[in-house]
């Protein structure tokens, strides 16, 4: 069967969608998802495609196995979903955008060498931040440059881990990696994909930027850039242990700020950081338990994630706002968004017959099977978290609570479809998890149905629940700024700044006024000196030498050759050498 | 549809009572259930108390939210232009 890249059909459906207009950008909006879908679902076998060579380096630019497919698969499917949700949105350049995303990410998830890896994880990084400008606010603006520059550097540190590895092993294969055999190179990849896996401390970009983005963008950032991430940590990094423990840090730290975030979408992203711990801890685990769980949980996760972006999105588009303190009673107004909302909601906290019951358990499992007995309670601890600040305090604030008369109705129908969609796997998958687990990388004797795991649940979400009713009152959100670790970047550069500003400016005048008085008139000196020195004595061997060069030089000219590839090669050549060079001292 | 889930939610709303007894008869039928669930994956003490869970889940809750807020009111809560009126001062 000829292979067919997803990615190439997604960067087509950009480019149509940026210059057709009215329904025929629509039938492509929603034609090239679905493509993609089916070719993933049904016309895509394991195996090697599409190798090319370039300058000597063999590009893998299709590697399909079980573990890529499972990730194809719930992107392709995503961003059919993305695509209905954002139907109605007149800017061609935000469906351009949100596909070459959608194609980043597919193309990142099918490389087989760390160059296309890189080339794909660079487009998805740019094409994501247009998501966030087409906000078109001045917060989205700045929000945007901040994204772009955050993830601009862990590119190149990325990229600084790939040279490493290239100059020490010889090839550019990405498979997976030794914890026993880690060295810089593999912790500068590493730290390359976790800024994007938004892994404490690398997080902060996203809370940052994703409230700020268009609300259809948002949609589609909450499942990409996190998701592609887990997918690359879990092909390489499988059993290095710090992401185990970074990852139970994560979970934590993410309820922990959405307990007391006021704004629903930062709720939401804070949200992405402790969900996403969960992975980073089953890929740290390593175990084939853990890391199905970790594969099964970023399936359930971008559905039902996607889902509470796409309910508090609508609440945002109908009202203007999406803050909690401004909000309230909104069930009267947009009733199906509400039912939407809670089902993410009830998702994302694990309710028995939902996507999250059957995904977070498995890993939290994993973590007791393998006796990190700790791991698992700050999982656990995560889990109750997660049910307070999205399952509950969400909901409550937004479509409950006081009502503060803001106006609103349901959105648009191709919204609500959009959520029908995400609605129907949160439930469908959490009926019938065979259908997950099936496409999972390893064979699954996991049952999550037993007395006991149904016992616990109910008793964690239960008495969550009457944590919530008795501190009710303490709940209430404030609308204020939350510090987080971008502070250093935002905040404490310019007091590094002011520092070095006050003691180096006075220097600097000093010594130029010294140069005034002093310097000039021994320059002077100096030059009057040298310039007999150049006349008698430079200019004799300079001459001389002039015409030798201009000999060699009418011989290189002929070495051009005018071939755009050469000029390539010969620059990429030298690139490697110079961080060869960097490398070897 | 929409008019339906709006009835229904705003007759329980105008119960507080009803509902808040169906709540409460509800939690005690989980922790009935704990003692009456078959046990496996023995990984702690925790696993072999009857309404462990349910205790973690409550302390969990009231110590996260207790601690977060009193973190937000320690120094994480700063007033909205926290970052911006600096970025103006600047330009």
């Amino acid at each position: 069967m000829e292979f067919m890249h997803p990615a190439i059909i997604m960067i087509i459906g950009a480019v149509l969608a940026a210059a057709l207009k009215g329904t025929p950008r629509k039938l492509v909006v929603l034609a090239a998802p679905l493509a993609a879908f089916l070719v993933v679902a049904f016309g895509m076998e394991p195996g090697t495609y599409g190798v090319i060579n370039y300058c000597g380096f063999e590009l893998v630019t299709a590697k399909v196995d079980t573990l890529s497919l499972v990730f194809l698969h719930v992107f392709t499917l995503m961003a059919f979903i993305g695509a209905v949700f954002s139907l109605h949105i007149e800017d061609g350049s935000q469906h351009a955008a949100g596909f070459l995303y959608v194609a980043g990410s597919l193309g990142t998830t099918l490389a087989g060498d760390y160059l296309t890896l890189f080339i794909f994880w660079e487009l998805m990084a740019f094409a994501s931040t247009f998501l966030v400008w087409a906000r078109r606010e001045p917060k989205a603006i700045k929000a945007g440059y901040r994204y772009l520059l955050m993830h601009t550097a862990g590119g190149l540190v990325l990229l600084g881990g790939i040279f490493l590895r290239y100059k020490s092993v010889g090839h550019l294969e990405f498979g997976p990696l030794n914890p026993a055999e880690a060295d810089l190179s593999i912790y500068l990849i590493m730290i390359g994909f976790a800024l994007n896996a938004a892994v404490v401390p690398l997080h902060a970009w996203l809370p940052d930027a994703y409230p700020e983005a268009t609300v259809t963008g948002a949609v589609f950032m909450c499942a990409f850039t996190t998701k592609t991430a887990i997918y690359v940590l879990a092909r390489g990094f499988a059993g290095f242990e710090i992401l185990a423990i970074m990852g139970a840090i994560m979970t934590l730290y993410g309820v922990g700020y959405a307990v007391i975030e006021n704004d629903g979408r930062r709720i939401l992203a804070y949200h992405i950081v402790s969900q996403v711990g969960y992975m980073v801890c089953g890929i740290g685990i390593g175990t084939e338990l853990a890391l199905n769980g970790a594969v099964a949980h970023a399936y359930a996760h971008i559905l039902y994630k996607a889902l509470l972006f796409m309910g508090v999105g609508s609440v945002l588009y109908m009202t203007g706002t999406a803050k909690l303190n401004e909000l309230g009673g909104l069930y009267k107004r947009m009733p199906l968004t509400a039912v939407f909302t809670i089902i993410g909601g009830i998702a994302i906290s694990g309710f028995p017959l939902t996507s999250g019951f059957v995904s977070k358990s498995m890993i939290i499992a994993g973590a007791g099977d393998n006796h990190q007995l700790l791991l698992m309670l700050m999982l656990i601890l995560a889990s109750v978290g997660t049910f307070l600040s999205v399952g509950i305090k969400l909901p409550y604030f937004i479509f409950f609570g006081e009502d503060k008369g803001v106006e609103a109705n349901d959105p648009p129908l191709n919204m609500l479809i959009g959520m029908g969609i995400a609605a129907f796997f949160c439930f469908f998958i959490g009926i019938y998890p065979d259908w997950l687990y099936d496409k999972l990388p390893f064979a699954v004797t996991y049952h999550p149905y037993s007395q006991y795991h149904l016992s616990e649940t109910m008793q964690l979400l239960g008495f969550t629940a009457l944590g919530f009713y008795v501190l009710r009152k303490l709940m209430q959100p404030k609308d204020k700024l939350n510090l987080d670790l971008d502070w250093f970047y935002r905040k404490a550069i310019d007091k590094v700044m002011a520092l070095l500003r006050n003691p180096l400016e006075p220097i600097n005048e000093w010594v130029g006024d010294l140069y005034k008085i002093v310097g000039y008139r021994f320059a002077l000196g100096v030059a009057a000196t040298s310039s007999v020195f150049d006349r008698v004595v430079i200019d004799g061997i300079v001459d001389g030498l002039a015409y030798k060069i201009l000999g060699v030089g009418e011989k290189v000219r002929h070495t051009q050759t005018g071939k755009l590839q050469q000029y390539i090669a010969m620059a990429t050549a030298a690139f490697f050498m110079v961080v060869a060079l960097m490398a070897a001292f | 549809m929409s008019r339906l889930i709006v009835t229904l939610i705003d007759y329980l709303r105008t119960r507080p009572m009803m509902l808040r007894g169906v709540c409460i008869t509800l939690l005690g039928l989980i922790v009935l259930y704990d003692f009456m669930a078959v046990r496996h994956g023995d990984h702690f003490v925790g696993d072999r108390i009857r309404g462990f869970w349910a205790l973690f889940g409550f302390i969990g809750c009231v110590g996260m939210t207790k601690f977060m807020k009193g973190l937000g009111y320690a120094f994480l809560m700063q007033p909205l232009d926290f970052y911006t009126s600096k970025e103006r001062g600047e330009d």
